[in-house]
């Protein structure tokens, strides 16, 4: 296990504003050419979409004079039954020692069998075996890039019998064993809870604390099915009630957290994007003044 | 359960056909509970996923073809080029650089024989757009060049540079795609060879039809030669071709680099 060493190249978020924005290619003039937000204080990008050069590239950059930077990869596939491509981990490390970001994830799920890239977030049962293989590929990552990941917790539809644990515990287990961090999806909390009927706050109980380091917000759509609606993880939409709800709640729990509001299809207007931004730094304002002693 | 043989499967159904899903092969249902919602309809989402966003990825780099196929042709034929070639890295930025070879096979784009070429066109800007930055060889960077030694000069193509080679009216063709001309009387069915330079000077992606001596010179630079073998190799195959003019303009258009 690595203890966490900060880079001192590294920009954080300032304290004041812990919510960031999901940068995607509408918006970059909305993020590079606007003066600098007092609404939001970071932003995130996938950084397979920055493995070129060019117009992209460029952006990133400048975007980067002006906001902290988090790197939230799709592509490493993590849950994979065989290594990380060293390529792919590569190309990561290349864009962390050029924009020195203060936090790198990926998510609990697979998307590469042999030679195919499925381009999703695949669903993995809570099994030991998978346990061993996601710590393996973790470890093989922390130690490229040299410091620590965090993890997401995944949205998924379908349920797998026999995993020999919960997925909160799962989470624990792995950030116990390899020292990378948790990032909680607070809206795929909500729809797992949904889809695999359990419950949504005893998820956050069981979390321990001390590993999250990261939290995201987004939007997702209900496919009908013959019995109840599948939530599907599209972020695509608002937030929805029930989500801000749970958010306060995990908040409560895990304090205020650097916090991501993601947008990655259908793409709204900037403002929309910076409403949700404002109702995210509301609810923080209202736990923080519940915390001030009287 | 073997987790590799579970992704194995798993992700060999995903890219069989939506009816497969119906009555889902044991191998898979074996490892999943029906949760009050059938596992068949959490199939079908994934499903629904990963070719919708694979689909979109197609969609976003062949926008000529789009433009004279509409997006539900370009759709269903993205969707058949996916389920035989499913991407090999987790980054899709080139993702349907063979997407020229499959189009030339697939039997509903018989009637449009120049597809191809629109997407060999596509895949060379899409290339471009997504190169490694890499310096420019200048006008300035050429002023330094002692005379005697521009014989043995060694340029390379910069990353974002591509010559094509069409077999039908490219440069003409990619002119009605993008609505520059209306010219409908123009036979596109007709073959005849047209040569294309694409390239990225900074942030956007320039096409612009060149010719084959042209073709000959930057084959020739790509091929590691030196000026001088370039140049003796061009005029022995084009004698008329005005080298000085054409690599002024070459270097005024920065698609030169030299090795470090």
């Amino acid at each position: 296990m690595r203890s966490p060493t900060r880079n001192a190249k590294e920009h954080h978020p300032p304290a004041h504003l812990p919510v960031g924005i999901g940068m995607r290619a509408a918006h970059y003039d909305d993020i590079i050419n606007a003066e600098t937000s007092n609404l939001f204080g970071w932003i995130e990008v996938h950084p397979e979409n920055y493995f070129g050069g060019g117009l992209h590239k460029d952006a990133l950059k400048r975007a980067c004079e002006k906001y902290p930077l988090s790197l939230h990869a799709t592509g490493l596939s993590l849950g994979s039954d065989q290594p990380v491509s060293q390529n792919h981990l590569d190309q990561i490390k290349a864009l962390i020692d050029a924009f020195h970001p203060f936090h790198i994830s990926d998510h609990v799920s697979w998307s590469a069998s042999g030679n195919a890239h499925l381009n999703d977030l695949l669903p993995l049962p809570y099994t030991h075996e998978t346990l061993d293989r996601l710590c393996r590929n973790i470890d093989q990552t922390q130690s490229t890039f040299q410091r620590p990941i965090l993890v997401e917790n995944p949205s998924s539809y379908l349920s797998f019998k026999g995993n020999d644990m919960s997925e909160p515990e799962f989470l624990n287990a792995l950030a116990a064993k390899t020292g990378c961090g948790l990032l909680l999806d607070i809206n795929n909390i909500y729809v797992q809870a949904n889809n695999h009927n359990f419950d949504a706050r005893q998820y956050l109980d069981t979390i321990t604390a001390h590993h999250v380091k990261e939290m995201h917000l987004a939007g997702h759509i209900e496919r009908e099915t013959q019995s109840r609606p599948l939530l599907i993880d599209t972020h695509s939409r608002p937030v929805c009630d029930p989500v801000w709800e749970l958010y306060r709640a995990a908040l409560k729990r895990f304090g205020v957290t650097p916090t991501l509001i993601e947008w990655d299809q259908d793409l709204p207007p900037f403002t929309t994007l910076l409403n949700e931004v404002a109702r995210a730094n509301a609810i923080i304002q209202d736990i923080e003044a519940q915390n001030v002693p009287a | 359960m073997s987790l590799h043989n579970f992704q194995k499967n798993f992700s060999a159904l995903l890219f069989q056909p939506r009816d497969t899903f119906k009555q889902p092969p044991a191998n898979i249902t074996k490892h999943f509970s029906d949760n009050g919602i059938e596992i068949h309809e959490g199939l079908e989402a994934y499903h629904a996923n990963v070719l919708g966003s694979l689909t979109n990825a197609i969609l976003q780099s062949f926008p000529l073809i789009a433009s004279i196929t509409g997006k539900d042709f370009l759709r269903a034929m993205a969707k058949s080029f996916i389920i035989k070639n499913p991407p090999s890295t987790a980054c899709l930025n080139t993702y349907g650089d063979t997407f020229d070879a499959f189009i030339a096979q697939y039997p509903p784009a018989r009637s449009l024989p120049y597809l191809p070429d629109i997407a060999r066109l596509e895949i060379a800007c899409n290339a471009a757009f997504y190169a490694h930055d890499d310096q420019p060889f200048t006008a300035q960077d050429m002023a330094k060049v002692a005379p005697d030694q521009l014989e043995i000069l060694h340029l390379t193509l910069r990353q974002n540079v591509r010559t094509i080679t069409s077999e039908y009216k490219l440069w003409d063709i990619r002119k009605l795609c993008l609505g520059i001309t209306n010219d409908e009387i123009l036979n596109f069915n007709a073959p005849e060879a047209e040569h294309l330079l694409v390239s990225r000077p900074h942030l956007e992606v320039h096409v612009r039809p060149i010719s084959l001596a042209d073709v000959t010179f930057l084959s020739a630079i790509q091929d590691e030669e030196t000026l001088g073998q370039a140049a003796a190799k061009t005029l022995g195959a084009h004698p008329n071709y005005d080298l000085q003019q054409a690599l002024a303009n070459f270097i005024n258009a920065d698609i030169f680099t030299v090795d470090h």
